[in-house]
Order: C-alpha cells, then structure tokens, then sequence
C-alpha cells in the first residue's frame, strides 16, 4: 500500500516536472525521467514510468521541432525502448527511434535505437541473424574515431556471442579479438566501465573456447576474468565469474574446484538475488553428487525443485544430482525415476539448443545471402563467364587431342620413311669416310706450316684478351667504388632523415606534455591563488600572495615559451602559414623590426614538409637575431601557383660577420640538410647590405588541395 | 533572471587536477551544476545523452584526439546543448575554427575566474563567447621603419628599393651594382613583385610607383 502511494507521488512529480520543463528553454532532456535500475522488477513501476514518458512523448510530436525538441523526443523514445526491454514494445520504439533519428541525421540515436533492437532479437534468442545484421550495420554507420568506441565495442562483443551460438568459432573469436582492441586502443587509464568490459570480454571469449571444449583456454580467459574483478564493484560481476568457473569445472570433473566457486557464486547471490531464485545451488548439487557428498548434494537439489518456476538448467542439474545420489545408494527404482526425468530435461535443452542452431544457421545462409547478394551475382556472371571460358578450352582441347591422335599415325609413316633414309645415309657416311681419310694424308704435311703461323696467332691474341679483361677489371673495380659511395651517401642521407624525423617527433611529444599536462597543473594553481588572494584579509597575507602570483605567471609563460618553441602548439591543425606569422609576430621590435608578408593563395603541404619549411625559416629568423645586427628585416611566403617561396631578408651585416668572425655554421648546414630531405631549394645571396634567403619548393603532384588538415589515423 | 534550476554543466578533459580544481570552483557557484566529469573522449556521447547537460566545458587535446572534432560530433547527435572550449591553446585560429564548427564560445584555461564564470553565464545565456586577447589577433603595433609599406603594398622593403630603382630606369645589372646584391637576387625581387602586384609589364610597374609615391 505505502509503496502504491509513494510511486503514484512519484508520478506526479515526474508529470509536473515534465510539465514545468516542457515549457522552459535550454535543458536538454532534463524531463525524460531516469530509470532507477533496482525497480526494473516492479511492474507497477514500469508502466507508470512509461506513461509518463508517453505523455511528454505525445505532446514533444504535437510541438513544433527544433533541435532541443529533437533530442527530447529520441530521448523519450530510447527510455521507453529500455522500460520494456525484453517485450515486443522495444521493436515499435527502437525502429521509430531509428526511423526518426535516421531522418534527423542524428547518428547517435540512430545506432542506439539499432542497438536496442539487436538486444530484443539477440536475448529472446527470436531472431539471431537479424540482431547478426544489425550489430554489422552498425559497426558500418559509426565513424572511425575513438568517440563512438564503446558502440564499437558492443557491437563486436555481440557479434562474438552470436556467432558462438551458430557455432563459428573463428567468427566468434575475431570479433572478440576486435572488441578487444577496441578497448585497449584508447584507454590509457583503465575506468571502472573499461574494467567490466574487459570483465565481460574474458567471460565470452572463455565461453567461447568452453563450447569447443578447449578446457585449458576456456579456463584461462575464465580466470582472467576473475583477476579482474578486483578493480569492481559490482556484485553481479563477481557472481557471473564465479558460476561460469564453477560449471567449467563441473562439466570437467574437477568437483573440488567446482565446489570452490560455486561456494563463491552462492556467497555473492544470497546478498543480490530475491529469495525465489537459485543461488547457483545446481552447480553446488552436482559438485557435492560428484564429490560423493550424498546428503548435500540432495539438500541443494531439493532446494532447486522447491523454487517455484526454476530454470530448466538448473532443472537438470538437480535430477541428474538426485540420480546420482540413489544410484550411490543403490536405489534403482528411484535412480530410473529420477534418470527419466534428467533425460526427458537434457533432451529438451539439447533440442532446443539444435533449433536454436539450425535456425541461426539457417538465417546466417539468409544473411549471408542478402548481405553478398550483389558480390555474389558478380560472382556468379565471372564463373559463368569462366565455365564459357573452360568450355571453349575443353572444345579447343578436345579438337587438338583429335589432331593429335591423326599427327600420331601420321608420325608412325614418317617414322618408318625416317628409319630407311637413316639406312642409305648411313651408307653414304661410310663411303665419304673412306673419301677423307684419303685426303687427310694429303693434307697433313700442307698442315705443319700451317700451325707453326696458327701458333703465333693463337699467342698473340691472349695476350690480347689478358689486357683487355685486366682493363675491364679495374673499371668495374672503379664502379663498385663510386656505387658504394653513392650507397654510402645514400645511406647517410636516410640516417639524416631519420634523425629528422625523430626529432620531430620527441619534440612534439615533450611540447604536448610540457604544454597541456604541466601547463594546465600551472593554470589551475593560478587561479586557486587568485581566488585564495580574495580569501586573505591581512595586508601581509595580501602582499604574500601578490609576490606569489606573478611567480606563478611567469613560470606559466616561460613553459608556453618553452613548448612553443620545442613545437607551436597544434601545428598539424594551424598550419605553416599561421604558425610563421605567429613567430614573426612574437619577435620583439628592437634591435630587428620584422614584418610579415604572405602573397596568393594559401595551399597546405604535407604535415613534415610544412614543419621543415618551419624549421629552416626559424633558423633563418635567430641568425638574424644573433648574427645581423639588423634594423629590419622581412619574412614572406610566396604561393605561386607551382610552388611555395619563402623569403627572409634583411638590412643587416651580411658578408661582413664572416670578417667579424661569427658564422651560421650548424644552423645553416642542419637548414641544408633539412631542404634536402624535404626536396626544396635553399640560396642565400650575403651581399655587404645584408642577406637574401630563398627557400622553394614545388607542390608534391598530388598535393590535398583542400586547407583541412587530415585528422590523425585512430587505427 | 533568477533560474529555477540550476544550469548543468558537463566537464570533458583529461587532465584530471584541471577537470577537478573546475569543479571545486564552479559547483561553488549556486547558479550552476556539475553534472558530470568525462576524461576520455570514447565516453563523451553516452555521458551527455545520461547527463544532459545545458552545456559542456570542452579541451581541446583530449587523449590525442581533437576537442573540435569531438565538439561537432556532440553537436551533430545533440543539437541543443552549448560548448565552451576550455584550453590552453591561445591561438586565434583554432578559436575562428571552433567559431565555423558552431561552437558556442572560447576560452583560456588561465583566464580569472570572474572572466571565466563570465563567459560560462553568457553562453549560457544563448550568447556567444569567445576570447579577444588571442595571440595573432593582436594587430602589428605602430612603425617605427617605415614599413607602412610592408602593410599597404605588401612589399618587403628591398623589393620597395628595387622598384624605385626601376623606375628609375635602371636594369638588373645596374640595379644590382647600385644595391650590392647579385643579379640572381634582383631577379628573384622582380618576379616576386610582379607576382604580388599581378602585373607582367615593366610600365605597369612605373605607374603603380608613380601612383604610390616610391
């Protein structure tokens, strides 16, 4: 009765406040009431809840849509989808979210909505291959930055269980993996949602390997999951760990670990669970039956079969226990009985499971169809196009076998007409041979003069050939030098660049650090003195804090200094242009008056270009300030329409500091070699009035056109 | 106006003694709410659909993702919530960025805090807020050199010199003699006063001297 009352006063002020704030401007949403989680139970709850919700529901659609009325309405309809999570009311609101969200282009309910609907088909087991394309079309929607990583990580999470319902293993083990790099991408601190993700990952991937029956991977990612659990607070955590080890080992025969955590689950359930449910007593009956702990084990079975609507697992565990038990004890009468009814109980899971199976596996061929039907046609025409293709080959390789086979009898004619000319040829041989050896005798002593000439020759050009290849030797000796040198150079040059790059790189990382993490601890000290200054009422204590703030004020711009110069702060976002302008700007007037010029149309280059481009001019701008001795000097960018020119002039010393002795040396050989690695062009024309630096570079052919600078790859 | 309820604020930023020390400070304020803290980018949208926020405090270098970006995603999914970014970045152009983004306002993270609850009220008072004493808005101050030039022409003054000298009637080589430079560097002066005037014509040239008086 009291709890009647204290939720219809409930309702009222939800109705009021509802009321209040529909009228009122900003507060986005402040009117769709929150969902206290421990009252999912009470039914009475529930709908008074969604009324309340419909009512703001009908009157947000009656008024005229603006953005704030947008998001109020998509709220509405997400709270409502969740109050009857699990009832078919969840597909009317999560497609009307989805339906209106999509409408809005507002991707965030869009994928919520299709994430309340996979949830409704994935948990009644009604529809897996829809809840399978789902999750799909949702990882497909969300961008790849890290802000929508949690949808990311849900979604592959899904995608692992559901695919181990329809027994693809390696599926359900990718996606798993994915989600996992999900998490492990972005989160350097490790949050208390993290940590249950990472909780609840290490449970599915272990169920996963536990319906392969890998029992030592199964239980590995099972005691992961365990070691986690101590960075959580949630109860219902632990119980989870605790049961899914429990009956890991049970299903195994290791009864003493079983009993272990099953100790642990009951623990955990007595303090969450309502007096009508199991606190994991089937798993502790068979633990005890297996133990051989007879009077126990029929203890927590009969305190299964006293529940009123027990689970049918948990059915199961307790006549398979209660069997067990009489068999011990010889009962046959009633192990046969009890034996009957584990049968009749295993059989129905068992057959509800395959159903459950060959209905995922049955829609999975659907999905599969529809999601691959385009590929699939494609498919289809290439093979047809291929079996033309293998037809016209067969007929072609039949028509050269027939050929073949008519060349061979053909062959066997020429064979035997081969074998009698071989027959008079041979013939014709003995006779010539006959002929030479008659000549030869003749033609001997003709020969010995012969030789003693052939002999000379033969001398002469080896000699000949020994120079020559001597020659060729030593040129290519001399091409393996200049290639090695060239190499060498070649080598260095990538050294250089590497050196370059690194730099780069450290000096961004020190920049951000110095800049964001210790910069913001200095802001935050800054004002606390500040505000702590108006606090102090004695003239001391004033004067204390006015020597204290400027100290802070100026270790606050000394570090901005430092950073800035290490790295000007975002410069992948500003770009060259801005990020020279501000350095010139930030010269001090005296002794050199700079001014800063730009001229057509700004372009980006590539990110390392562009801060080589920026290094090399800094460099150019210091030996000014240190060497020049100028009284003006001017800093230009040129954006021509085939390449950039940066300019650095000024009025100063010019070839006279060589004579005074101080020289750019390692600026201006670290600027070279800068512009090298970039591929621009650096000339300096030191003239007695002062110096003339030009530096330019082409645009790289496919330059990005556009002034976006890209964002960082998340992957 | 007096509210009737407080405004609520959602704080994202991950650096932590920052995001902290802001609560301490603003929850104090009786005209507004801390309504939530987030210091990882990837709970930034579940946060503000949970919380809903009248407006959203927001830093720019968020675990090496871009508080700008972060700003339009939130705006494209919740179109009625406000966003200030908070941050150390003093640099006009990311504050004309977030202006085009549609953000609502712009601030330093050392600004005073009269200044900082300042700019929180007007946003939320459905104006828009953004600093004015950014770096390179600050315009170059008074010239000493003569280098009004440099401002209307948009020459640099050696390129200032070489036109005088070719109105003069001198060419390169003489030009080059009279200043002490080589000749490469007076042609290097000449194309890029023509490229900045847009003229290919040497006449072109003497009358826009004569016309401004070098």
């Amino acid at each position: 009765m009291y709890q009647r009352r204290s939720i219809r006063f409930i309702v009222t002020m939800l109705l009021l406040t509802g009321l209040l704030t529909g009228n009122r401007q900003p507060s986005v949403g402040q009117s769709v009431p929150a969902l206290l989680s421990d009252r999912r139970g009470n039914a009475v709850y529930i709908d008074s809840m969604a009324n309340v919700i419909r009512q703001l529901y009908v009157r947000l659609i009656a008024a005229p849509a603006t953005p704030h009325t947008d998001t109020l309405r998509f709220k509405c309809l997400y709270r409502l989808a969740e109050l009857y999570r699990g009832r078919d009311s969840v597909l009317y609101f999560g497609s009307e979210l989805v339906r209106q969200a999509r409408s809005r282009q507002n991707l965030y309910y869009e994928v919520n909505g299709k994430l309340l609907l996979e949830a409704y088909y994935r948990h009644g087991e009604i529809n897996m291959p829809k809840a399978l394309r789902l999750n799909l079309d949702v990882l497909a929607l969300i961008p790849p930055h890290s802000y929508y990583d949690n949808v990311r990580f849900q979604a592959n999470l899904h995608l692992g269980s559901l695919y181990k319902l329809s027994n693809e293993y390696d599926k359900a083990l990718y996606y798993a993996e994915r989600a996992r790099q999900v998490i492990s991408r972005n989160t350097v601190h490790q949050t208390a949602i993290t940590n249950s993700l990472l909780i609840d990952l290490e449970q599915n991937i272990g169920s996963i390997y536990n319906r392969q029956d890998r029992f030592p991977d199964s239980e590995r990612h099972y005691l992961k999951a365990e070691s986690l659990l101590r960075h959580t607070s949630s109860k219902a955590e632990y119980g989870y760990v605790y049961d899914d080890l429990a009956e890991l080992y049970l299903k195994y025969g290791r009864y003493g670990q079983a009993l272990h955590y099953g100790k642990k689950a009951e623990a955990v359930w007595e303090r969450v669970r309502s007096a009508n449910e199991s606190k994991g007593w089937g798993t502790l009956a068979c633990a005890y039956a297996g133990l051989g702990n007879d009077e126990l084990a029929v203890w927590y079975a009969q305190k299964v079969l006293h529940l009123t609507r027990p689970h049918k697992f948990i059915r199961e565990q307790a006549y398979q226990t209660l069997y067990l038990v009489a068999e011990h004890q010889h009962d046959w009468q009633r192990a046969m009985g009890y034996y009957k009814q584990y049968v009749t109980i295993r059989d129905t899971i068992e057959r509800d499971r395959r159903g459950l199976e060959l209905v995922t596996i049955e829609k999975q061929a659907e999905y599969d169809q529809l999601a691959l039907e385009s590929k699939q046609v494609q498919q289809l025409q290439a093979e047809r196009m291929q079996t033309v293709e293998k037809e016209n080959q067969l007929v072609k390789l039949l028509a050269d076998a027939q050929a073949d086979s008519l060349y061979l009898t053909e062959q066997q004619r020429i064979l035997d007409r081969e074998r009698a000319a071989g027959q008079m040829a041979r013939q014709r041989v003995e006779q010539e041979r006959q002929q030479q050896n008659f000549d030869r005798t003749v033609g001997q002593q003709a020969d010995q003069t012969q030789r003693n000439w052939l002999f000379f020759g033969f001398v002469s050009t080896l000699l000949l050939l020994v120079v020559l290849v001597l020659l060729l030797y030593s040129t290519r000796l001399r091409k393996r030098q200049v290639d090695a040198d060239l190499r060498l150079a070649y080598e260095r040059k990538a050294t250089d660049a590497r050196i370059i790059q690194t730099q780069e790189a450290e000096r961004a990382r020190l920049a951000a650090d110095l800049h964001d993490d210790l910069g913001g601890t200095l802001a935050t000290l800054n004002r606390r003195l500040t505000d702590m200054q108006d606090l102090v009422h004695d003239d001391a204590g004033q004067q204390a804090f006015a020597d204290l703030v400027p100290l802070v004020q100026k270790s606050s711009d000394d570090l901005r200094r430092i950073a800035h110069n290490l790295m000007p702060p975002e410069f992948a976002r500003i770009g060259l242009r801005y990020a020279l302008e501000q350095l010139v700007r930030s010269q001090p007037p005296v002794p050199t008056r700079f001014t800063f010029l730009v001229s057509g149309h700004e372009r980006r280059l590539p990110l390392d270009t562009e801060l080589n481009l920026y290094r090399i001019i800094s460099e150019q701008i210091q030996n000014v300030n240190k060497h020049a001795k100028a009284d003006r000097a001017a800093v230009q960018l040129l954006y021509y329409d085939d390449k950039l020119t940066l300019t650095v002039e000024d009025d100063g010393l010019g070839n006279k500091t060589t004579l005074s002795g101080a020289s750019p040396g390692i600026g201006l050989k670290t600027s070279k070699l800068r512009a090298e690695y970039i591929g621009a062009t650096l000339w300096r024309d030191v003239s007695e009035v002062g110096t003339l630096v030009v530096l330019e570079i082409t645009y790289p052919l496919l330059a990005h056109e556009s002034t976006q600078p890209r964002p960082p790859a998340p992957d | 106006m007096n509210r009737p309820n407080p405004a609520r604020l959602l704080l994202i930023d991950d650096h932590r003694i920052f995001n902290d020390a802001l609560v301490s400070l603003l929850s104090a304020q009786p005209d507004l709410q801390i309504c939530g803290q987030v210091f990882d980018a990837a709970d930034a949208l579940p946060t503000i659909h949970r919380t809903s926020p009248d407006l959203i405090l927001l830093d720019i270098n968020l675990n090496h993702s871009n508080g700008i970006d972060l700003g339009k995603t939130i705006l494209a999914s919740f179109p009625a919530v406000r966003i200030m970014m908070l941050t150390m970045y003093n640099q006009a152009r990311l504050q004309d960025e977030s202006r085009r983004a549609g953000l609502h306002g712009y601030m330093l993270k050392e600004a005073k805090t009269t200044d900082l609850l300042r700019g929180i009220r007007a946003v939320l008072a459905n104006e828009r807020h953004f600093a004015s004493d950014l770096i390179n808005k600050a315009a170059p101050t008074d010239d000493a050199f003569g280098d009004e030039f440099a401002r209307r022409l948009n020459l640099s003054f050696r390129e200032v010199e070489v036109v005088a000298l070719i109105r003069e009637g001198l060419n390169n080589e003489q030009i080059a003699a009279r200043m002490h430079i080589s000749v490469e560097t007076v042609k290097t002066h000449r194309k890029n006063i023509h490229f900045k005037l847009g003229i290919t014509k040497v006449t072109d040239l003497i009358q826009f001297a004569v016309r401004h008086g070098i």
